[in-house]
C-alpha cells in the first residue's frame, strides 16, 4: 500500500514538474521571439487574448493542483514508512537533512503550483520557468542523489539536469502539441503552425539527447562497477532495461517527427500521441526506480 | 537547426564533464555495519547499551532502537545519542541493566536521501550465577 502510494506520489511530481518545465519554457520562447504584430495560437495564454487556449490552461491547473498535492503525499509515505503521527512531521523537516530537502520541494512546488495558475504573461513565464528550474533542483535533493558522500553537488546537478531537460522535452512537446490543437480550431494559417514545431524541434534537438545523457549516467553512477549479469538479475536492472527500451522507442519517434519537420511537414499526430503516452510509461518506471535499491547494495 | 545541433554537442561535453565526477563512486544506501551487542552473541554481562554502526550518519529524530525481551515485553531505552564523528556509533543506553534472557533489537535509520531502513537481531544475556 505505502510503496504503490510512493510510486504514484512521483510519477506526480515528475508530471507536474515537466509540465511546468515545458510551459515555461516555452512561454519564455514564446516572449523572446515575440513581436508586436505576430498573433498565434501560442499567445492564447495571454490574459489579453480574446481566445484563451483552454485545453493547456487546462492541463497547467492540473499540474497545479499535482503539484498543491504531492507534498502531502509524500510526507504521508515518509510518515508512514517511519511509523511516526502527523505531528512529527515538523520535527523532521526542522532536524532531518531530508525535511529540508522536502521543505524546499514544497516551497517550490507550490510556488511552481501558483505560477502555472496564472495567465502566461511575460512576467509569468519566466517566473515560471524559474521556479520550475528550481523544483527540478530540489528534486535532486530528495532523490539517490542526496545521499552521495563524494560527490554531492555534482550528483544533484545531473539529476536536476535530468529532470530539467526531460521537461523541456517532453513537457514542450505536451505544449506545442496542445498549441497547434488549438490553432487549427482557430484557423492558424500552416506558416505559424511550422514556426512553433520548428522552434520545439530547436529545443528536443538540444535537450533530449542531453536528458538520455544525463539519466544514463546518474544510473552509470548508482551501478559503478557491477558486473553486467548482477545488474541484469536485479529488480533495479531490469526496470532499467525497461526504461531503456521505452525511451529508444520516444527517441526514434522523435528523430522521425524532427525530419518531418526539417521537410516543413507536420509531426504526425498519432506519433505525437504515442511518444507522449510512452512518456507517461517511462514517469510510472522512473517512480518505481527511484525508490528502488540498485544491485550490490 | 545547425545551431541546435552545436548546442547540443557543446552541452553534451559538459555533461559528460560533470558526470564525470558525479559517477566516480556508486551512491551507498544506509546499512547497518555493526552493532553492540552482536548479532546472535551472548553477553555474560549485562550490556550498557545498544549500539549501531551505520555506514552513514543517519539522522538522529528519525532513527529508532526498541528492544524486547523473550516474552515481547519492552526494554526501556534512553533517547538516542551518537558523538561528534561520523563514524560514531548510534547509542540507547538502557535505564537498568538486563536480567538474563533472550532480546530482540529492531532499529529503523532514515539516509539522507529519504530511504528508510530497518532491521532485527537478537542476543542473549546470561549471567553468571542466574
Amino acid at each position: 500500500m505505502n510503496d504503490s502510494l510512493v510510486v504514484w506520489a512521483r510519477a506526480l511530481l515528475y508530471l507536474g514538474a515537466l509540465a511546468a518545465i515545458g510551459r515555461g519554457l516555452l512561454g519564455v520562447m514564446r516572449w523572446t521571439q515575440h513581436t508586436p504584430s505576430s498573433t498565434s495560437a501560442d499567445d492564447n495564454n495571454d490574459a489579453t487574448d480574446p481566445r484563451p487556449d483552454r485545453q493547456a490552461r487546462g492541463v497547467a491547473v492540473a499540474a497545479a493542483l499535482v503539484l498543491l498535492l504531492v507534498p502531502f503525499l509524500l510526507a504521508r509515505q515518509q510518515l508512514l514508512a517511519l511509523e511516526m503521527p502527523w505531528s512529527e512531521l515538523a520535527m523532521l523537516v526542522r532536524d532531518t537533512g531530508w525535511g529540508r530537502g522536502f521543505a524546499v520541494l514544497t516551497v517550490t512546488a507550490w510556488v511552481t503550483a501558483v505560477a502555472l495558475c496564472l495567465p502566461l504573461s511575460r512576467t509569468v513565464a519566466y517566473g515560471l520557468l524559474m521556479s520550475a528550474s528550481a523544483l527540478a533542483v530540489a528534486m535532486g535533493g530528495l532523490g539517490h542523489a542526496a545521499a552521495d558522500a563524494q560527490w554531492p553537488i555534482a550528483a544533484r546537478v545531473l539529476d536536476a539536469m535530468h529532470v530539467w531537460t526531460v521537461g523541456a522535452w517532453m513537457g514542450g512537446l505536451l505544449f506545442t502539441w496542445l498549441a497547434t490543437r488549438a490553432g487549427a480550431a482557430h484557423g492558424e494559417h500552416s506558416g505559424q503552425v511550422d514556426a512553433r514545431w520548428q522552434r520545439f524541434s530547436g529545443v528536443a534537438t538540444v535537450v533530449a539527447p542531453l536528458a538520455v545523457m544525463s539519466g544514463m549516467l546518474s544510473g552509470a553512477r548508482l551501478l559503478n562497477g557491477q558486473a553486467p549479469r548482477v545488474i541484469l538479475g536485479s529488480e533495479y536492472g531490469q526496470m532499467l532495461l525497461v526504461k531503456s527500451g521505452l525511451v529508444l522507442v520516444m527517441l526514434v519517434i522523435g528523430a522521425r517527427q524532427r525530419s518531418r519537420i526539417a521537410r516543413g511537414e507536420l509531426p504526425a499526430r498519432r506519433s505525437v500521441a504515442v511518444e507522449l503516452g510512452l512518456a507517461a510509461w517511462v514517469l510510472l518506471v522512473t517512480a518505481t526506480l527511484t525508490g528502488t535499491e540498485p544491485p550490490g547494495e | 537547426m545547425h545551431m541546435s545541433l552545436r548546442v547540443s554537442l557543446l552541452s553534451i561535453a559538459l555533461v559528460g564533464g560533470v558526470s564525470t565526477f558525479a559517477s566516480a563512486a556508486r551512491v551507498p544506501h544506509l546499512k547497518l555495519k555493526a552493532s553492540f551487542p552482536a548479532k546472535d552473541s551472548t553477553l555474560t554481562t549485562s550490556p550498557d547499551a545498544v549500539r549501531l554502526w551505520l555506514t552513514e550518519p543517519a539522522d538522529l529524530p528519525a532513527t529508532r532502537i526498541a528492544v524486547t525481551d523473550a516474552k515481547g515485553a519492552s526494554v526501556p531505552v534512553a533517547k538516542l545519542t551518537r558523538g561528534t564523528n561520523a563514524s560514531d556509533p548510534v547509542e540507547g543506553r538502557f535505564t537498568a541493566p538486563l536480567t538474563s534472557g533472550r532480546y530482540t533489537v529492531t532499529w529503523k535509520a532514515m539516509s539522507k536521501d529519504g530511504h528508510v531502513v530497518n532491521g532485527t537481531f537478537g542476543f542473549t544475556v546470561r549471567l553468571s550465577g542466574s
